[in-house]
């Protein structure tokens, strides 16, 4: 035709074939569109699966590190676990018990680690032994004066004192897991630290340094969880790689475009919008632990109890709570409900003692004297203004986002509060030095004994506060064993005094997030921490060109493809006019 | 005190047919000097430009879109976004001005030593001033601020100290073109102190060079600072820094992107204004100056 | 040639000093920092005796100066020390993460020559005219923008929205365009900038004009002379930047999750781990006195104006 002629001259189209052009190139777009739309789809099973956390962690040795996360659980296994209802369940144990002073661990006859080698009741004391020299937490096992050895598969390990310590807060996690110590000392610790062997369901296959880690299916590892149907490693999913992307914004983004099937540590603004997206579920597990501000309570003015409840008082938990899109629940008092040894009324009733009330902060602030002379809006006392500093974390997103709201709020009551940001790591330190005025502080863990005493006991927290009545309660659960409506009425105890005393002004419980892709099913999610137990995981595979990225691709296609068609209408326009 | 009057006015009469002059030699440098303008006037008349106090909590309202009332929107504790950028330019002139202020302070007079004295000391100050150079600015700031603290007027202090070699090495330049010329040669003769002459004649003939310098590094200092306030060692909150405003609005880019884009645009602003100036000036001024 | 030996040689024995005193000098600020590494690591449950038994395991309880010493014995030995957050040779950590920096920074700082240098010098040659103002105008803007704001906008645009490359981590070549776009574009700005200077500098001396009067035709004298003499001070430039590809890209990797050195360095700065910054620092302080004297050598080849006042000094 012509249309060749005519474009090698440069002279315009005609009109009818700029018509035909652009019918040739519509119907061509429309039958590709049909042909990929309507073609059937096939499942298939995607063989490796991609988990995005925040931060990388220190060592993949559990008994090195001081924080765990996705890859430790993933390639060690505890002796038991927590099910729904955080009763305690087996997982690698055949059997466990435990009286007075003893606790007896029978695991299966073929339990074995990823590397083949048997789990021996040996191994595990020799195991329990390492740790108690290796991590910063092996004061755990202080009680712990010998290991029996009953047969090749049992082991009986004899205390000083009640052994409940250990038996809530090493055996139900990874950090009590057995690991080969035997391999471990023919390869050094550093080695081991790079490459642990333990029995969980996957093993270290590579890790790269600030990038991820992969994992590969171990083929010994067996469980007795009840709430798995799986007891056995997963065909499915050969391999699991765990990346760390510190950037919120990129990890989220990454979730989106369908990198990585499983985010953890889903950021505030992201909440809202994934809740809305159709291709991922959000689950929600509220955190064994209290956020709150720690008070200096040896440094004046804070050492009047006075003017530590009137901060209680003026704080707006609920405006906290809804700054951060609800993704936190507002609390009063010490202890989160996922903890053990919960008592709600006691939450209950804390709130009712302290429930937002700005008069009643003024008049306690009046109360001690502290009222404001020269109208500048900060209350003073012998003319010194009341001022604070207070420590935000600035990698902690949510508390790092309150701070200035916390700062206002008690700007009302005429407290001039200065914000300094650092890293957790620092303003803890700072905490234990008593170096601090008010400073932003959080914990996480489920069992009251192994954390609160560690804050709040005069010597084994050593840090500002002290009280020898809160001790002897800490002491008493420490060295008895009580059942747990015992424990419960000893932390509720504990909780009245403080709640008088207010060394913390408590701002919340925190929500973690995980966001899962559709694509993966079988997922169990389990308290206190959201464990992620991948036994029963498929991840189904559809075929790509139904994705998303298809579509938008296609859709970049059409536009120049439109400007095609305009420019042509237009060439075609010209040809008319010079017709005429 | 007449002289000194007059000495006055000679001085704004230069100034102003300083900017005459760039607002004539060509296009860019007109823009940049509105631009420059621009964000002083809007520093200083912040608190009447300004909608709302800029650290005015009202949780009530936040993530608002750009509308009537904020022009801007609202970010994520309901802070206007509007006053914010607008005190936000407050901060970004005052840090770089101190930040200029402390390199004037600090590499000039190591520079006119330098090159007035030559020898050992000129060798110690180059090396010193090459070993701090050697160093990417964030780098180097970063050290600083994790030693003396976070917060802007230390972040400032950090930042200039990283940029001073550059200011050193141009006036020790400019230093070591001067002192074989007959005017240093005749105050020596005439027994002028070193110091005097490092003072009444040196000095005065390496002030033009640095404005230069200065216009054109105070972008980076600006852009460094709010690098720093990005990974959290500058600014604290509930200060309108921008580079501050960045990092808070960067986790909402998505749902909310005005919080972190309208800083962003505002930071672009200045620091192109005083490039655009700085490039100007130094056409005008020293073409041979080399960056 | 001695003359220049005897350059090259007192040259060297300042970097020598440089390079210790250098690392010495963060050595000085980390212990000035309250707090070491193994306090801030430590978690909740672990009790004050546990960390002053691990502190003692580490060394970190004798005084400042046995430390030093310590770390200077085994530098001269080879051993870069241990990190103390990784719990690895930070010989080891370096390794695994320098190529991934080198694989980023290199290719942009190549990139900012290739296309930054003749940039500049175009727009110098066609002054005042539309090339010129374009290419100041893009070139200013690229030199004013911070580098996270435009990273996060490449990779919200073309890494979400259109999906062309990957939003982050390492995956292929394609995982790179983004971030090494990011760090690219405002040093093809500074290239070119200086680039533009130089030449616009040489265009007016008088050797160029005389040559020019005399009639030789224009292009000769542009390519041999001008050229040549304005691309002295760009290729020392270059030389001059190559150190910062180890540490320069801090931000960049931070958004893109890049595991490379500018991220670790981040990481063990905020984290006390000095042993780490320590020996990136010395890392960076050597490859500056390299860097510096291959410029000065490079240069004095280029230009024998130079070689005379390296001879007088």
């Amino acid at each position: 035709m012509g249309v060749l002629k005519n474009l090698k001259s440069r002279r315009a189209l005609t009109k009818t074939q700029a018509t035909i052009i652009a019918l040739i190139i519509i119907i061509a777009t429309v039958g590709v569109a049909v042909y990929y739309f309507t073609l059937p789809p096939k499942v298939q099973y995607k063989r490796t699966l991609t988990i995005a956390i925040p931060e990388e962690p220190e060592g993949l040795d559990i008994q090195q590190v001081s924080w765990s996360n996705e890859v430790h659980d993933l390639v060690f296994q505890p002796f038991t676990a927590f099910n729904e209802n955080m009763g305690v369940v087996l997982d690698l144990a055949e059997f466990v018990t435990m009286d007075n002073n003893s606790i007896t661990i029978k695991v299966p006859e073929d339990a074995k680690f990823s590397n083949g080698n048997p789990i021996t009741a040996q191994i595990i004391a020799d195991s329990i032994e390492r740790y108690r020299k290796l991590s910063p937490y092996g004061s755990d096992y202080e009680l712990v004066k010998d290991y029996e050895i009953i047969n090749e598969t049992t082991i009986k390990i004899i205390f000083n004192g009640p052994p409940t310590y250990v038996w809530y807060n090493d055996l139900t996690n990874v950090y009590g897991a057995v690991v080969d110590a035997k391999t471990a000392k023919e390869v050094g610790d550093d080695a081991f630290n790079l490459n642990p062997i333990g029995s969980g369901p996957y093993k270290v296959k590579e890790w790269v340094q600030g990038s991820h880690v992969t994992l590969e299916r171990n083929e010994f590892y067996k469980t007795n969880l009840p709430f798995v149907e799986n007891k056995g490693p997963n065909p499915y999913i050969d391999e699991i790689i765990i990346r760390f992307i510190p950037e919120d914004l990129t990890r989220i983004s990454e979730l989106e475009a369908g990198n990585v099937e499983i985010v953890r540590g889903v950021p505030v603004d992201a909440i809202s919008r994934l809740k809305e997206n159709p291709d991922v579920t959000l689950y929600e597990v509220l955190t064994p632990g209290v956020e709150y501000i720690m008070i200096n309570v040896r440094k004046p003015p804070l050492n009047d109890v006075r003017v530590r409840q009137a901060m209680m008082y003026a704080i707006d938990r609920d405006a906290i709570a809804v700054t951060l899109e609800n993704t936190v629940l507002p609390c009063y008092s010490y202890m989160s409900p996922s903890m053990l040894a919960y008592n709600a009324s006691l939450e209950e009733y804390a709130e009712s003692m302290y429930a937002h009330n700005l008069e009643k902060a003024k008049d306690l602030l009046e109360e001690a004297g502290w009222v404001d002379t020269n109208d500048d809006g900060i209350v003073d006392k012998n003319g010194q203004p009341l001022e604070l500093e207070l420590l935000v974390p600035n990698d902690e997103p949510k508390l790092k986002r309150i701070g200035p709201l916390i700062q206002s709020q008690l700007a009302q009551i005429g407290i001039k509060v200065n914000i300094k940001e650092y890293t957790y790591d620092y303003i803890r330190d700072r905490t234990r030095n008593w170096n601090f005025e008010l400073a932003c502080r959080f914990y996480s863990w489920f069992d009251p004994a192994g954390i609160l005493p560690y804050l709040l006991h005069s010597e084994m927290g050593n840090y500002t506060y002290s009280n020898p009545e809160v001790d002897e309660l800490f002491e008493l659960d420490r060295t008895t064993v009580l059942d747990p409506v015992e424990r419960t009425n000893v932390y509720t105890k504990i909780q009245l005094i403080l709640l008088n005393d207010t060394p913390w002004i408590p701002l919340f419980i925190n929500k973690d997030y995980t966001a899962v892709r559709k694509t993966v099913e079988g997922l169990h999610v389990m308290p206190p921490f959201g464990t992620l137990y991948f036994n029963d995981v498929k991840v189904v595979q559809t075929r790509s060109y139904f994705t998303l990225h298809a579509m938008l691709s296609f859709a970049a296609l059409l536009i120049p493809e439109s400007l095609f068609i305009n420019s042509v209408k237009t060439l075609g326009g010209n040809v008319e006019k010079r017709r005429k | 005190m007449l002289t000194s009057l007059n000495s006055f006015r000679k001085t704004t009469n230069r100034f102003m047919s300083t900017i005459i002059s760039l607002i004539r030699y060509n296009k860019a440098s007109c823009v940049g000097v509105v631009l420059v303008l621009g964000i002083i006037v809007i520093a200083i008349g912040a608190p009447f430009i300004a909608i709302k106090h800029y650290a005015e909590v009202d949780v009530a309202n936040r993530l608002q879109p750009p509308s009537l009332s904020h022009p801007f929107g609202t970010d994520v504790l309901g802070r206007d976004v509007f006053s914010r950028v607008v005190y936000g330019a407050r901060i970004a002139l005052g840090v770089g001005l101190l930040a200029i202020f402390v390199e004037v302070f600090v590499g000039i007079p190591l520079g006119i030593v330098a090159g007035y004295f030559g020898g050992k000391i000129d060798k110690i100050i180059s090396a010193l001033g090459d070993a701090v150079w050697a160093f990417p600015p964030i780098v180097l700031a970063l050290g600083v601020v994790t030693l003396i603290g976070p917060g802007l007027v230390n972040v400032m202090i950090a930042i200039a100290l990283t940029y001073w070699p550059v200011f050193t090495r141009v006036t020790r330049a400019k230093v070591q073109s001067l002192i074989n010329r007959e005017f240093i040669l005749a105050a020596r003769a005439i027994g002028e102190s070193d110091f005097n002459i490092m003072l009444r004649y040196l000095l005065p003939n390496v002030i033009p060079v640095n404005i230069v310098l200065a216009t054109l590094y105070l972008p980076a200092a600006i852009l460094s600072t709010t690098a720093l306030s990005f990974l959290g060692f500058g600014a604290q909150p509930p200060t309108p820094d921008w580079g501050l405003m960045l990092a808070e609005g960067a986790s909402q880019l998505v749902i909310a992107p005005w919080i972190a884009t309208f800083p962003g645009i505002f930071i672009v602003i200045t620091a192109l204004g005083f490039n655009l100036v700085g490039d100007g000036l130094r056409d005008l001024l020293d073409p041979k100056l080399k960056v | 040639m001695s003359a220049m030996l005897r350059y090259v040689t007192k040259k060297l024995l300042i970097g020598a000093v440089i390079v210790i005193l250098v690392p010495t000098f963060i050595f000085l600020i980390m212990q000035l920092v309250p707090g070491d590494p193994i306090t801030l690591m430590a978690g909740e449950r672990a009790t004050r005796e546990r960390i002053e038994e691990l502190k003692r395991t580490w060394g970190l309880d004798k005084p400042a100066y046995i430390q030093y010493l310590y770390w200077l014995r085994n530098l001269l030995t080879g051993n870069m020390g241990y990190s103390y957050i990784h719990k690895q040779p930070v010989a080891y950590l370096i390794k695994s993460r320098l190529f991934y920096t080198i694989v980023l920074t290199l290719p942009a700082l190549l990139l900012s020559f290739i296309i930054g240098v003749p940039l500049g010098v175009i727009a110098a040659l066609k002054r005042g005219k539309f090339i010129d103002n374009l290419t100041e105008g893009v070139v200013t803007f690229f030199y004013s923008m911070p580098t996270y704001w435009l990273g996060l906008m490449l990779m919200l645009i073309f890494g979400l929205r259109l999906g062309w490359f990957p939003i982050s981590g390492i995956s292929g070549a394609k995982s790179a365009v983004l971030p090494i776009l990011t760090y690219a574009l405002p040093s093809i700005a500074t290239s070119a900038r200086t680039a533009r200077t130089e030449m616009l500098e040489v265009l007016t001396e008088d050797y160029v004009r005389t040559a020019w009067a005399k009639g030789l035709p224009s292009r000769k004298v542009i390519l041999s002379h001008a050229l040549r003499n304005a691309l002295i001070p760009v290729t020392v430039m270059f030389f001059l930047n190559l150190p910062w590809i180890i540490g320069g890209a801090v931000i960049i990797e931070t958004i893109f999750a890049w595991p490379g050195m500018g991220s670790l360095l981040y990481k063990s700065i905020v984290k006390q781990d000095y042993p780490v910054v320590q020996a990136i620092v010395f890392i960076i302080a050597v490859l500056t006195v390299i860097c510096n004297i291959l410029g000065d050598i490079i240069a004095a080849f280029l230009d024998p104006r130079i070689r005379l006042e390296q001879e007088e000094a």
